[in-house]
């Protein structure tokens, strides 16, 4: 009986423990091959700016992906609000307005992607390759529109510069959408879509409006990742953003959070997977990989983490 | 699916293995220059001693410091990284460096604050970079940290002339050397001449946006008023056609260009025309159309250049690698509490010898005798003892204005 029930825990939690096991071997790996490197206090704090992006839009991510879905236009929405709060900060002199017209243009985006495509009957990838278009065409037009490379933003951002100021930010976060996951219909209903989207609907949950807050939530994430990323950067260009669509996937993956979605989603993938994914570059790095090998390893880790996530016979890309 | 998960964490295992392979034997690799520098040591606290002379210079003899440098490259591949590394590889010993490289994003401010960030982490005591992307970020970390920077084929024009005093005002910034002069129109001429001379009739421009490379409008204007001033004393017959300037917008030509333009015989493509247009004249079968460009991959470029192969390119310009020196020298000297006598109180932007070949003898040559071609340290401009020679903290005759000469003395005309 009891290994039976040994046998029955170890299944059910086999993602987590390959997650954490992940997150702890990375660091065991790399704390010897960096001679401790990796736990100097420059290195720690450079840890912590690295993951606090890629931890506040994966956390928004971790409701879109638990319903099965994936969200290419992330790195485009990226790019463009940190321009438009950089262009905004520096006319009107005010920050928090740039922030906020970058929050009120995320979360429109969230509606188009979550209500636009239950309407049209589009699988919600279509709405987001849709929207990464968009806004890729409306970065490059701003910078033609501005005539540089790169735009410096005026404002003072010392403020959500700091390490302190970044781990509160992944630390409230976290605590939201910990929340929303757990304790609110949200969370049950997204992992309800993402396991069975049409035995959801007959037990009588709108879907649509689920969909469209998960939406909602992940644009306000990628709103707050955005502004943390132009205080990280102080600037702005054609390419920002660039490659965060896939970066998000595979941090989210290496935290074990099913292609899929489904009941096995959880948060705590998007914290562990962005701390393994940065900790991966940083130790590689310290560790004295040459950069090509440092793409080969990756790969390779990706791929395997796929095969050991997967749960579904019929195919392993997300609807 | 249970034999799918024992693949994957076997497949997980080889790579953690690999990964600890690849490690140890970049470590091995570490050790085996120790104990070669530690073979040459002369003198306490394991610095070593070089006699460095160079141009007639008396030898110098000085303890040479270990420092540990970040290269920060745009690609990660090539001709243009393999000859730089074989330059560094081949100085390494000598002038005591150990040379760690990351790859720079063009265009993405973040990749390049993390890439230095782990350089940092990893003990680098200065960085040289050869992109603009981030720069004012990536100086004040420097800055937190203490480690030097300088640039190395880039102008830093986006820093120049959007935050000087934030880049350029920094004492942690030591300057930058270009891609070829920072004013590089006289290629447009150069070109223009060779057009003329080759009896071209029509010719189309192809630059990079604008916004992202204001100086490629300069090349592009010189070589149209050379072609004016021609048109204007020409007979209408031998008269030559300027196609408007279109611009690239970081991707391939597009085939339509060439079915509007169905008489072109000439390209000018002031953007790199080895990626971006080429394979496109390859596929249209139009590779009779001639091709000046920018930029050098010894590959399709150097087998098809002049009289050889197809004979599409007829024009080329890129930088030796040599020119690091220029930065490294800044930095050592930094790193050991030294500077030139004459060093300039503000950072500068300087130029270097841009490699400008033109005909089939000037090809040879690069082949020949580049290491841009042959990734051979032999082939070098300069030795380590050379730059050693160069750095005003083990020569103390050493002088700023002999580094900037020395760098305008790496062209085509300067190989042997």
């Amino acid at each position: 009986m009891g290994k039976g029930l040994n046998k029955t825990w170890l299944k059910a939690h086999l993602g987590s423990l390959l997650s954490y096991g992940g997150l702890v071997l990375c660091i065991i790996v790399f704390s010897i091959l960096s001679q401790g490197g990796l736990w100097s206090a420059y290195n720690i704090r450079i840890l912590f700016q690295g993951v606090c992006v890629y931890a506040i839009v994966s956390m928004g991510a971790v409701f879109i992906y638990s319903m099965g879905y994936m969200d290419i236009s992330v790195g485009a929405q990226i790019g463009v609000y940190c321009l438009l709060c950089i262009l905004i900060s520096n006319a009107t002199g005010s920050l928090l307005l740039g922030f906020l017209s970058i929050l009120c243009i995320a979360l429109v985006c969230g509606l188009i992607n979550g209500y636009v495509a239950v309407m049209l009957g589009l699988p919600s990838i279509v709405t987001s390759i849709f929207l990464n278009s968009i806004f890729g065409g409306v970065q490059m037009l701003i910078m033609e529109w501005q005539g540089t490379n790169s735009i410096s933003i005026e404002a003072d951002m010392s403020m959500f510069k700091g390490t302190g100021s970044m781990v509160a930010a992944i630390v409230v976060i976290a605590a939201i959408s910990v929340y929303l996951y757990k304790f609110t219909p949200l969370g049950k209903y997204v992992q309800g879509i993402g396991a069975n989207e049409t035995a959801t609907k007959l037990c009588g949950v709108s879907t649509t409006k689920w969909k469209v807050i998960a939406y909602a939530f992940f644009g306000l994430c990628i709103a707050v990742g955005a502004l943390f990323l132009t205080a990280r950067t102080g600037a702005a260009g054609k390419g920002t953003g660039t490659g965060y669509a896939m970066d998000i996937m595979v941090a989210l993956l290496l935290g074990g959070m099913p292609l899929s979605g489904g009941m096995r989603s959880k948060v705590s993938s998007a914290l562990i997977g962005s701390f393994t994914y940065v900790i991966l570059t940083n130790g590689l790095t310290l560790a004295g990989v040459e950069t090509s090998y440092m793409y080969v390893i990756k790969a390779v880790i990706f791929l395997a983490i796929i095969v050991i996530t997967c749960r579904k016979k019929d195919g392993i890309l997300p609807r | 699916m249970k034999l799918k998960k024992l693949l994957a964490a076997a497949l997980a295992g080889v790579m953690v293995v690999g990964s600890f392979a690849g490690c140890s034997n970049s470590g091995d690799n570490g050790d085996d220059n120790g104990d070669t520098s530690a073979a040459q040591t002369e003198g306490a606290g394991g610095d070593e001693t070089a006699d460095a002379s160079g141009d007639g210079e008396e030898a110098v003899s000085a303890e040479i410091v270990d420092h540990k440098i970040g290269i920060g490259l745009y690609t990660d591949s090539g001709k243009s990284v393999e000859a730089l590394k074989a330059f560094l590889d081949g100085i390494s010993e000598t002038i005591g460096c150990e040379f760690v490289y990351t790859t720079l994003s063009t265009y993405d401010e973040a990749t390049n604050i993390s890439s230095i960030q782990n350089l940092i982490s990893s003990g680098c005591e200065g960085i040289i970079l050869t992109a603009d992307m981030g720069t004012q970020a990536i100086v004040e970390e420097c800055e937190a940290a203490g480690v030097y920077m300088a640039g190395y084929l880039c102008d830093y024009y986006t820093s120049y002339t959007t935050a000087y005093d934030e880049v350029f005002g920094n004492d942690y910034f030591l300057g930058t050397v270009c891609d070829g002069r920072s004013d590089n129109s006289e290629y447009g001429t150069l070109v223009a001449e060779k057009v003329i001379e080759g009896g071209y009739k029509n010719v189309g421009v192809i630059t990079f946006p604008a916004y992202a490379y204001p100086k490629q409008a300069d090349i592009d204007a010189k070589f149209r008023e050379r072609i004016q001033e021609y048109n204007e004393t020409a007979d209408e017959a031998d008269q030559i056609t300027l196609v408007d300037t279109i611009e690239l917008n970081f991707t391939a030509l597009e085939d339509t260009y060439l079915s509007e333009n169905p008489d072109l015989d000439c390209i000018f493509s002031v953007a790199a025309g080895a990626g971006n247009v080429y394979p496109v004249l390859v596929a249209n079968g139009k590779t009779d159309i001639k091709l000046f460009t920018t930029g050098f991959e010894g590959t399709d470029d150097a087998d098809n250049f002049g009289s050889k192969g197809n004979q599409c390119y007829q024009g080329v310009m890129f930088s030796t690698p040599e020119a690091i020196v220029y930065p490294l020298c800044l930095i050592i000297d930094k790193l050991n509490g030294t500077t030139y006598s004459d060093l300039p109180e503000e950072p500068e932007v300087t130029d270097c010898s841009p490699m400008i070949v033109l005909s089939d003898e000037d090809m040879d040559k690069v082949i020949n005798g580049a290491i841009y071609y042959s990734a051979d340290y032999a082939d070098a401009f300069l030795t380590g003892e050379d730059v050693v020679n160069l750095c005003a903290s083990y020569n103390p005759d050493a002088t700023y204005a002999n580094l900037v000469d020395t760098v305008n003395h790496m062209g085509v005309e300067d190989l042997q």
